[in-house]
């Protein structure tokens, strides 16, 4: 049986999901003799063929980005998000508002010149099969998805929130023992809770899961004492968009 | 009582529609072939290793030994993929689980079964075990409805039934949407009334999606039939079969044990059933 | 030393031990088997865990922060392997003799309820597998302002341990339940000693001491019969609000037990496991089947699901509520939700 080929495809972002995937090593090489990479930019040219499965990573800022991928979708059986760029838009989202100004102070020349529109993410634009968010994905989880795919389901995509891994974990509640503002029970689980297991609140990274509970989070934090603004600064990095 | 499956061998698959495969399984184990016993009603827990597991009906008779045969629609991550395989791939059962149909206690009396759609997947056992000792039953009604001809599982089957002067088997469907059909064109609960049984000694047995619960149920009612002697098969989600995992509790019932088999009169007692 | 643990009914032997030679018992015990004790995880709160010092171990705790349950019941644990060369393969490992000190009346209540759980409908051999090889010391409590144990009938206990340690000014009354507390005592058995007068006199006082001081009350008159009439009430409604459905609370409880079950895939490997993972009933596709049918899709359904579960639910099984006012809940809801003020609205 011919081998599925896979590709992976990087637009406006870090490249820290497919550097986490390169960092699999061993597994990586393992899973090279399962599927077949046709385009793994940060790792070698591309081979030009066509894949079955595009993993891409990014948003989409530019007019020739968002034309790749409405090309990319029409070749591919699975198109996957993997990323909170890509699924949401991600940190390459943030500050809507003052995007303008970053843009002069970081390229005093050229930045008014920049085409850039305002970043999007992949379903925006095209028919997303799967998402796998995190910022970066969670290799572990990667791996979990590509093996359904490979036998043509889906995955189950974690709906709850960190909270009950973090539980699971035993940790002491940030929010609850030390006041901090926590994103935890509002955010999709899949990383087992990692920021607060080091006693630093959830950033939130996942995105909410389906069922999250915003306004009372908000609530908690205005009793906690923290302003508006400071509960704005909170969601900026990775809720924004979902608000 | 464990949540390791057997391994099993599929060793059949009969395409019904676009939707739903007849397949047949043998147990590796030929201990566990020979005594798999089950009754009508009660359904197993069906792995594909590395994607989950499914809870489904036990659609063969309990007197037919040596394989089982479940009627499966492709519904999601398990069943899609069960569709995909071919004969001989192996697969993991374990049960059979639930409580079945109180078949002694519909022994010597009427018999009303009444299907809809994929409803028909426990009472096709329910109808196997009646037929296969059929004297021990008075009358026998089968009311089977599906969509459109082509939805009619196990058509050859039933058409067979209908044949049959020993009980009365009748077919509906919504539409026939152009297909060639010669039996009723409407619902199920047309077909109620042409049922001719005294009600005192009749066990009705109704098994479908959940409208139609709500529109057969409503009929027998205003038909007369007991409450106590309606029974319905409840879908749950499932995780263990056992009673453990908590996710087919209906009130404070676990469907997988206590049901998925329940009277009318019990299932309206629990709360959040409807 | 036997293994012959399960509790008897029959005539309790009491002893004592002095305070001062307790770490010589436990040094003993986690001699002999796998010791597991309390210890202070944050300011105000602890865990159980693997002993490895006697100054960690707390004696002065009120609750940990995940009961014992994750011992034989753990958050997620691997069924079995699957190979398409090999076939199924369970895991046959023997789990190692384990004894939890420090466990407090509605915990072992708690374990109680979970054996029953784990054996209703036939018994699940994984949970027993393990739990067949835990032993219970348990130690007596003073309750803080979250402890309901006294309105839930679970403040004191006769059964589950091995022996349960009551703390006096200075020493223990030690009460030997089964065998295996037995041959526990035995392991060091020059260390504990009849009671004397006094500190039976002693042992009285401070139970009674202990029953004035509990501060909450939840009164579970009729409750069973209110929480179906206020079935609909907009208490659930409004709660549900507040409520993060963050799942702590499920996590937390000792008698909560739900499980999901899924596969997963090393394809490096090939080998395909199947992992039971704790799940949460106010989960919104904890119901969800395919199809996308959910049965109990709205909030407050879900909300109220779990209090209908801790306090009527499963009577008719258990013979008692589930809930054995541990107060893990209410101390650790992000959300302030307590479940005594949740009673109290449905009462009123
Ligand atoms: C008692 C009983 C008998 C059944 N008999 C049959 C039958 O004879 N034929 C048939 O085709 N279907 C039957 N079903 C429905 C069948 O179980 C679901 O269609 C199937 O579980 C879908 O699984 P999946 O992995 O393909 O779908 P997914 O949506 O990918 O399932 C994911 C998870 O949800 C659970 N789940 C999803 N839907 C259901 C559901 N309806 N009931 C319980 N768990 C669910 C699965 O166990 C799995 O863990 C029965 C259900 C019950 C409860
Ligand atoms: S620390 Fe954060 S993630 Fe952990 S339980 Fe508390 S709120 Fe939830
Ligand atoms: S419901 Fe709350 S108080 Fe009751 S046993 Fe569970 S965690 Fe403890
Ligand atoms: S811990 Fe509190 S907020 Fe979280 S689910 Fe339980 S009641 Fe709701
Ligand atoms: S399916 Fe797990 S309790 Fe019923």
């Amino acid at each position: 049986m011919e081998k599925p080929k896979v590709g992976f495809y990087s637009l406006t972002s870090c490249s820290g999901d497919i550097l986490e995937i390169t960092n699999l090593e061993e597994d990586l090489l393992k899973l090279l003799e399962i599927v077949d990479v046709v385009d793994l930019n940060v790792a070698m040219p591309s081979t030009g063929k066509k894949p079955d499965i595009a993993f891409v990573e990014g948003a989409i800022t530019q007019a020739d980005e968002a034309r790749f991928v409405r090309q990319l979708r029409k070749q591919v059986k699975y198109l996957v998000a993997i990323g909170s760029c890509a699924c949401t838009g991600g940190v390459v989202a943030r500050g809507p508002k003052q995007r303008r100004g970053w843009l002069k102070d970081v390229y005093p020349e050229s930045g008014e010149g920049f085409k850039i529109g305002f970043p999007r993410p992949l379903k925006d634009v095209v028919q997303v099969d799967l998402e796998i968010p995190g910022c970066p994905i969670e290799k572990r989880y990667f791996l979990h998805c590509v093996g359904y795919l490979l036998k043509g389901v889906m995955p189950e995509v974690p709906n709850y929130p960190v909270c009950m891994e973090c539980k699971m974990r035993e940790n002491e509640c940030l929010l609850r023992y030390r006041g901090l503002p926590c994103l935890g029970p509002i955010t999709r689980a899949g990383c087992g809770a990692r920021q607060p297991s080091l006693g630093r609140p959830c950033d939130g990274c996942f995105g909410p899961y389906d069922d999250a509970n915003l306004e009372s989070l908000m609530e908690i934090f205005r009793r906690l004492g923290l302003s508006e603004r400071e509960i704005k600064k909170r969601l900026d990095l990775f809720w924004e968009r979902h608000r | 009582m464990s949540l390791v499956p057997e391994m099993a061998t599929l060793v059949e698959k009969r395409y019904l529609d676009p939707h739903h495969s007849l397949f047949r399984f043998i147990f590796d184990n030929e201990l566990k072939r020979e005594g798999f016993g089950f009754r009508p009603g009660q359904f197993v827990m069906l792995s594909i290793f590395g994607v989950g597991e499914a809870p489904i009906s036990i659609t063969s008779g309990p007197d037919e030994k040596g394989f089982i045969e479940l009627c499966v629609r492709k519904a999601g991550r398990v069943t899609t993929v069960l569709h995909n395989l071919e004969e001989n791939s192996k697969v993991g059962i374990r049960g059979p689980y639930g409580n079945g149909y109180p078949v002694e206690q519909m022994l010597g009396g009427n018999l009303l079964i009444i299907a809809g759609g994929l409803g028909i997947a426990p009472l096709r056992s329910l109808i196997r075990y009646a037929l296969w000792r059929r004297d021990a039953f008075k009358e026998i009604y089968i009311i089977y409805g599906a969509r459109s001809p082509e939805n009619i599982l196990f058509r050859g089957e039933m058409e067979n039934l209908v044949l049959r002067n020993d009980i009365n088997c009748l077919l509906t469907v919504d539409s026939t949407y152009g297909q060639p059909w010669n039996a009723h064109v409407g619902r199920v609960t047309d077909l109620l009334e042409r049922v001719r049984m005294p009600l005192k000694d009749t066990s009705v047995a109704v098994c479908g999606p959940p409208v139609f619960y709500r529109f057969v149920l409503n009929k027998l009612l205003s038909l007369g039939y007991s409450k106590g002697k309606i029974y319905m098969s409840l879908e749950r989600r499932m995780e263990c079969g056992m009673g453990k995992c908590g996710h087919c509790v209906v009130g404070h019932k676990y469907t997988c044990v206590d049901g998925p088999i329940f009277t009318y009169w019990d299932a309206i007692n629990l709360p959040e059933i409807f | 030393m036997t293994y012959s643990h399960l509790p008897v009914k029959g005539k309790m032997i009491f002893l004592t031990i002095e305070k001062s030679r307790l770490k010589e018992f436990l040094e003993a015990v986690s001699d002999e088997c796998r010791l597991i004790v309390p210890e202070k995880k944050g300011k105000s709160t602890y865990i159980f865990r693997e002993y490895t010092d006697f100054s960690k171990v707390a004696l002065e705790f009120v609750r940990t922060i995940i009961p014992p349950k994750r011992f034989f019941f753990p958050p997620s644990e691997t069924l079995f392997s699957y190979t398409k060369t090999e076939g199924l393969s369970v895991s046959s490992e023997s789990e190692s003799f384990t004894v939890i000190f420090g466990v407090h009346p509605c915990d072992l209540h708690g374990i109680n309820i979970l054996d029953k759980a784990f054996s209703y409908g036939g018994r699940d051999s994984f949970y027993w597998r393990k739990r067949e090889k835990v032993g219970f010391i348990g130690l007596s409590c003073l309750p803080d302002k979250y402890c309901l144990c006294k309105s839930m009938h679970t403040d004191f206990i006769e059964d589950v341990y091995d022996i349960f340690l009551y703390t006096l000014d200075d020493v223990y009354m030690v009460s030997v339940r089964t065998a295996f507390g037995d041959d526990l005592i035995r392991l060091k058995s020059d260390l504990f000693k009849s009671p004397t007068k006094r500190e039976v006199v002693e042992y009285k006082k401070r139970i009674m001491e202990r029953d004035s001081m509990f501060t909450r009350i939840m009164d579970i008159t009729n409750l069973a019969d209110l929480l179906t009439l206020e079935y609909k009430s907009e208490v659930w409604e409004e709660y549900s609000r507040r409520c993060l459905f963050c799942g702590s609370c499920i996590m937390v409880c000792p008698t909560c037990q739900c499980f999901d079950v899924y596969d997963t895939t090393d394809l490096t490997k090939g080998i395909s496991y199947r992992i039971r993972r704790w799940d949460a009933c106010m989960r919104k596709d904890y119901a969800l089947v395919a199809g996308g049918h959910n049965f109990r899709e709205d909030r407050a359904a879900r909300f109220r699901f779990r209090y209908l579960h801790k306090e009527i639910g499963f009577a008719e099984m258990q013979g008692r509520a589930t809930c054995t006012g541990c107060g893990r809940c209410s101390e650790t809801c992000p959300a302030g939700i307590d479940m005594v003020e949740v009673v109290r609205r449905i009462r009123e």
